[in-house]
């Protein structure tokens, strides 16, 4: 077999499991998909956009996967600490709006994932 | 490498590692203080406290009242007896006298190390041995630490090591081994050694809270897991008890302040006024601190000029936030630290960092105050939980718990890379060099990251060439003796030169700069200056003072220094009199004018410091008879100054007086108000208000029945046409809204109808209440109310969109505008004519009953002529019934003209004055081309003169020629502050519409800065605007006072002495009491002084009033001869609280020593 065909077969491999996964997860992905259209929608009501903004929804959306995948808070806080990479390349480039608002996601997910420890520490 | 060390490293190699590490660093700090501040320096200034003699002031805070200055009340800062007696000790270790020494500064970092390693310790089963000899280090080399070792804030370090113990002392309660009384009584008597200080300090335990709170919520979380609340419920228990010893055994402080702090600071705390002036604070404290910020250890508020801006004046903190290096670094370091919850493994490592990162993050939350995106909870707290507002400098408050958390978090991460790089070596030997090689290779990148805070130079430098590290001269400590010495009556000091007016600061030429005075540091004799700690009162006498030493007015001055107590002066030749931005005068102008005065001896030179006395028959001592009594308007005590005779100022609440007081009454001081000056100042509301809530809101509801309660709960007709007022603004406003939004038609009409209702009901109203010939007061305020809304309805008619809109709703709007014509028709003859408001104001005056009253009219507030004199009115007229007369102005006194009363029989009395020669102080300088944003605009521009700040301007202009487009531009500053050529004004105005029948007037305000004022009349092209008149005149409103002589029956005043035991106790002798008398104690005035039988301990005299505006008086009724005490109250529950602190000692230590054997019997 050539190493094209691997590749090929490699791909097929990935692309079954991808689907496997949205296949077990679709009630999920689903509930997930309706929270965050909701959230959205709720932006455009009068009184409820002063409350619900992006940066909400993403935190809002980030507990809500965590909670609906199952995802271990080791990823959450992985994700954290990889955001401080951007944020820096902001600072560098004089972009300190944009590399506060990272900062403010980053405390966001430090704050679920230590939480997340906190429950899921198997006593 | 938990294992491994355990294996490896016995209990006792552990102790002896310990203690070598420890002697080690300590050495290090030993040194690091002494390279820091050599013995020879000393640190003092800025708002440090650091005493310049130690012992003396400690000696001051075992007493509730320090006498510096007019006296004020110690009972806060009794805790402060535990930081001021490691002073006091310090400076006899160091030889020196100052509390500023580097055996001070080793004390508290050396005792910050010891107690963290102490607290590491205590977590090095969960999180590995290497925890104790890292997160010493990393707690006691930091910026948050440093950021204050220019101060040495000494009660930020000792909280600290109370959080660390008590910390450390709750995990040991949790692991059960320390029962919990046991604990309590430990956390007790941490927190009662290491306190805050004094008790304005308690915002420091705010990270003490969010520690103790992150534990409790750790168990909270473990016990909704398990179903189990048994360890929060311990937790709880625990916390209370330690709360309780902590009360037990700081009385000594707690009570005397609690007392106080019901009666005086609470609600200053809780005053909305205060909080909200706080919040301008709260701001500036949480611009900066950003979660990115804090993440890298940064946000603190010095460093920053801006949200991201450096502060260029701060020693460093533009190399850390401009150097590529440093900010990659400072990255690193909240990398480095979180990555601690995944290098985690073990079930308690796991735990134990989950539970320090929640701790650091809650405190992030905390420390960033109302920055965004939480900030808004922050301001919600701030504003509505009762005593939050203490925490208005959030990221100092908060922040100790932050360095703690991250700080554990930082050691566990370093610790587990050692395991892992450990894990490849098989040779306990190379483990153990592998071990050392990353520490140390660590603690360089943490030294060197902060190399900045081994820079001596650097680290006490807290503005560009102003450092707290001095060397203080020997000469101000033989000014200290002697004051000590020969002022053994305690008369004040009074400090020449005064100090800065702006900065009220002490600065001297050998370094020192300081909001304290150096005297008021150094001895216990009382001195004053004009300095920050002065009441308003105070600040106006001293000034005064001061103003009559510089006129050489000998006799004004002996009258002033002997009211204020002053009996010598210190002329401190060594200031900072340069003209810089903190400066004082000259003090040379001074010594020359008091070596002039007969009256004033040289008495003693101390090298720069040269003190002058007062003869002794011209001063007066600190308790005395007042013989008589001024009565002044409390709202005008300034006025006490200014009719002042030989007697004092009694400020009068426009009440009853107590019969006994007004046997002493000499003089009455009325002051009368200019009623048609009301007319004449700008409208208070310039705008409608914005609504929040709009009737498609589904809050609008809760809206409308709150505008219906406020008409409801009206208590009279007045209040109600008041509210109906108030409610057509925001209905109007509402109007407004809507229409900018865009909302449905609907909403808009029923606002207007709402609104047409409230007017409707406020005209039936209003006509009761408002004399439309006298009641300018009432008719401004209408005025404020409906200009804005006639305003903003006018422009909407005649607006395109108003065709657009229903008939209704047009019908509505005319119906609004034609009210509001009806009610501005009815008060129109007090306000109709402007010309008439600016030459003649008018006033009502009631005189209770006949007597010999005097008029005068202050000069100052007149407006000033070309000559820069001010303009006396040409007619003055009177009129009483129908009878009207002319007045004749009088002779000219001290800034008063007075005026001669025709009658002098009771009942009221209309005056008016007229000014017919009001100069234009427009002066026109010419005419030139100048450049705009909008094109080119030729320009006639003059100048307002003379010229005044504070002062507000009427600017009527008069153009007949109607086609041409008019801007005005005020000009307060020269064109160096525009970075162009284009014309700009601190005030612009568009002269629309231009009419001819009647001039165009605004009314110009000038900024604080403004130093002269150039007006501008551009038209829009190259052609010269074509106007008839310019005219500039001040607005201003005459003060009117009247002044009636009493006659008081002669009496005899008793005989005085007394004796001063201590700052807060008095014994005086009363001798030859056949009448009421008033007893005067210049001190400030303090319900908490008392005045007592020597007997029986009761208060003489319930009549306890202040006098001349700061000091105390009684009228004691007491007949004969006898003995009083004058107590200040509060120190006696500093002795009261000595005795429970000292019995809660020993109960406490009895107790542990019990269970302690009790404990060892069972083990």
């Amino acid at each position: 077999m050539s190493r094209k065909e691997k590749l090929y077969l490699s791909y097929l491999e990935f692309e079954k499991k991808i689907y496997a996964w949205f296949v077990s997860e679709r009630h999920r992905i689903v509930v997930l998909v309706l929270a965050v259209l909701f959230m959205w929608i709720l932006t455009f009501i009068p009184y409820f956009n002063l409350l619900i903004d992006t940066s909400f929804i993403v935190l809002i959306s980030t507990i809500l996967s965590s909670i609906l995948f199952k995802i271990s808070p080791k990823k959450i806080i992985l994700l954290a600490l990889l955001l401080f990479f951007p944020s820096l390349i902001a600072v560098l480039l004089g972009d300190y709006d944009v590399a506060e608002a990272i900062g403010r996601y980053i405390y966001g997910f430090l704050f679920l994932g230590s939480i997340l420890a906190l429950l899921k520490n198997k006593n | 490498m938990k294992q491994f060390i355990g294996r490896n490293i016995s209990r006792n190699y552990f102790s002896l590692a310990s203690a070598l590490y420890l002697f080690a660093f300590l050495i290090i700090i030993w040194l690091l203080a002494r390279y820091w501040l050599p013995p020879e320096f000393a640190l003092v200034g800025h708002d440090s406290g650091l005493a310049l003699d130690a012992k003396e002031f400690l000696q001051t805070r075992f007493y509730a009242w320090d006498q510096q200055g007019f006296g004020q009340d110690n009972s806060a800062h009794f805790g402060s007896l535990t930081l001021h007696s490691i002073d006091y000790i310090s400076s006899i270790i160091a030889g020196v006298p100052y509390a500023g020494n580097y055996i001070n500064i080793f004390f508290w970092l050396g005792t910050l190390f010891v107690t963290s390693f102490i607290f590491a310790s205590s977590l090095k089963s969960r999180l590995g041995n290497a925890i104790p000899f890292i997160f010493p280090i990393l707690i006691t080399f930091n910026f948050f630490i440093f950021q204050s070792i220019f101060i040495l804030e000494r009660a930020k370090y000792s909280v600290f090591i109370s959080i660390l113990l008590f910390l450390t002392i709750t995990i040991k309660f949790l692991d059960n081994k320390f029962s919990l009384l046991v604990a309590a009584i430990l956390s007790s008597i941490v927190l009662f050694v290491f306190n805050s200080g004094s008790w304005l300090g308690s915002p420091l335990y705010a990270s003490l809270g969010v520690g103790g709170g992150t534990l409790f919520l750790a168990s909270l979380i473990e016990g909704i897991k398990l179903r189990n609340f048994s360890k929060s419920g311990r937790l709880l228990i625990f916390f209370f008890l330690t709360v309780i010893g902590f009360i037990l055994l700081n009385s000594y402080s707690f009570w005397p302040y609690f007392i106080s702090f019901t009666a005086r600071d609470y609600l200053a705390l809780v005053d909305w006024g205060v909080i909200t002036a706080n919040k301008a604070w709260l701001e500036s404290m949480s611009q900066s601190a950003s979660f990115l910020n804090i993440f890298r250890y940064q946000g603190i508020p010095d460093w920053y000029a801006g949200s991201f801006a450096p502060n260029m004046d701060h020693a460093y903190a533009k190399e850390y936030l401009t150097n590529s290096f440093l900010i990659i670094s400072s990255f690193l370091l909240p990398v480095f630290t979180f990555s601690s919850l995944l290098l985690a493994k073990k079930r308690e490592e796991k735990r134990m960092v989950a539970l320090f990162s929640l701790m650091a993050l809650i405190s992030m939350f905390f420390m960033a105050g109302s920055h965004p995106p939480l900030g808004f909870i922050y301001e919600v707290m701030y504003d509505f939980i009762p005593g939050f507002s203490i925490f208005r400098s959030p990221y100092f408050k908060f922040g100790s718990a932050f360095i703690l958390a991250t700080s554990v978090l930082l050691a566990f991460s370093l610790s587990s890379l050692i395991i892992l790089a450990a894990r490849h070596f098989t040779i306990s030997l190379y483990k153990t060099s592998v071990s050392i090689l990353i520490v140390g290779f660590s603690l360089i990148i943490w030294f060197g990251y902060h190399h900045i805070i081994l820079n001596p130079d650097k680290i006490f430098t807290w503005q560009p060439g102003l450092t707290t590290k001095v060397q203080p001269p020997q000469y101000i400590y033989d000014f200290k003796d002697w004051s000590i010495k020969e002022n053994v009556d305690n008369k004040r000091i009074l400090l020449l030169p005064p100090l800065n007016q702006n900065w009220q600061n002490d600065n001297y030429k050998w370094g020192y700069w300081s909001l304290s005075t150096i005297p008021s540091v150094l001895t216990p004799r009382s001195t004053v200056s004009n300095d920050g700690l002065l009441t308003n009162e105070e600040r106006e006498w001293i000034n005064m003072l001061y103003g009559k030493i510089r006129d050489g007015d000998e006799e004004e001055m002996l009258k002033f220094s002997k009211k204020l107590g002053v009996g010598y002066f210190l002329i401190r030749k060594d200031v900072v009199s340069d003209k810089s931005w903190s400066a004082s005068d000259s003090p040379e102008i001074y010594e020359a004018i008091l070596t002039n005065l007969p009256s004033v001896k040289k008495i003693k030179a101390f090298d720069e410091w040269v003190v002058y006395k007062i003869e002794e028959s011209k001063t007066s001592p600190k308790i005395s008879i007042a013989e008589s009594l001024t009565v002044v308007p409390r709202d005008h005590s300034y006025l006490g100054r200014e009719f002042l005779q030989n007697d004092y100022v009694y400020l009068s609440e426009n009440k009853e007086e107590p019969v006994i007081l007004t046997n002493f009454f000499s003089k009455k001081v009325d002051v009368y108000s200019c009623e048609s000056c009301f007319l004449e100042k700008r409208d208070l509301i310039t705008s409608l208000p914005g609504a929040r809530i709009l009737p498609n809101s589904p809050l609008y509801y809760f809206k409308i029945l709150n505008e219906k309660k406020t008409i409801k709960g009206t208590s009279s007709d007045m209040v109600k046409a008041d509210a109906y007022l108030g409610n057509t603004l925001v209905k109007v406003g509402e109007v407004k809204t809507i229409l900018d939004t865009g909302l449905e038609e609907r909403y808009a009409l029923q606002a207007l109808e709402t609104a047409n209702d409230y007017l409707k009901n406020y005209y039936d109203l209003f006509t009761s209440f408002l004399n439309p010939s006298t009641d300018f007061d009432k008719a401004k305020h209408v005025l404020d109310t409906i200009n804005p809304i006639e305003k903003y309805l006018r422009n909407l008619v005649s607006s395109h969109e108003f065709g657009k809109q229903s008939e209704k709703f047009r019908q509505g709007t005319l119906d609004i505008l034609w009210k509001i014509y009806t009610i501005k028709n009815y008060i129109n003859p007090l306000y109709g004519n402007k010309d008439i408001l600016e030459m003649e104001k008018i006033y009502y005056a009631k005189f209770p009953e006949p007597g010999s009253y005097k008029l005068f009219l202050n000069i100052k507030s007149l407006p000033l002529g070309t000559q820069g004199k001010g303009v006396l009115p040409s007619v003055a007229e009177y009129t009483k019934g129908e009878k009207t007369e002319t007045i004749k102005l009088l002779k000219e006194n001290d800034g008063w003209v007075e005026m001669q009363l025709p009658i002098q029989e009771a009942g009221q009395i209309k005056l008016k004055l007229k000014f017919k020669d009001l100069p234009n102080q427009f002066e026109l300088l010419g005419s030139e081309v100048r450049q705009s944003p909008t094109g080119i605009r030729a320009c006639s521009y003059g100048k307002i003169n003379p010229f005044q700040k504070d002062k507000k301007y009427n600017i009527s202009l008069k153009v007949s020629k109607k086609d041409q487009s008019l801007r005005m531009f005020f000009q307060e500053s020269d064109l160096t502050r525009n970075p162009h050529g284009f014309i700009r004004g601190e005030d612009e105005v568009d002269i629309i519409p231009i009419v001819t029948d009647e001039p165009f007037r605004y009314i110009y305000q000038p900024s604080g800065y403004a130093k002269e004022s150039i007006i501008y009349l551009c038209s829009g092209d190259k052609q010269l605007p074509v106007f008839d008149e310019l005219t500039v005149h001040e607005i201003f409103s005459p003060l009117l006072v009247s002044t009636k002589d009493i006659k008081k029956p002669a009496y005899q005043p008793p005989k005085i002495s007394f004796n001063q035991i201590n700052p807060t106790k008095y014994t005086i002798r009363v001798e030859g009491a056949h009448n009421p008398f008033i007893l005067y104690f210049n001190e400030r005035f303090s319900s908490f002084w008392k005045l007592t039988t020597t007997s029986s301990n009761e208060d003489i005299t319930s009549n306890h009033f202040p006098i001349d505006g700061y000091a105390n008086a009684w009228s004691i009724d007491k007949q004969g001869d006898y003995e009083m005490i004058l107590e200040y109250s509060l120190q006696r529950y500093f002795y009261i609280g000595c005795v429970i602190t000292v019995i809660s000692l020993i109960a406490f230590l009895i107790i542990s020593l019990i269970m302690g054997i009790k404990r060892r019997q069972s083990v």
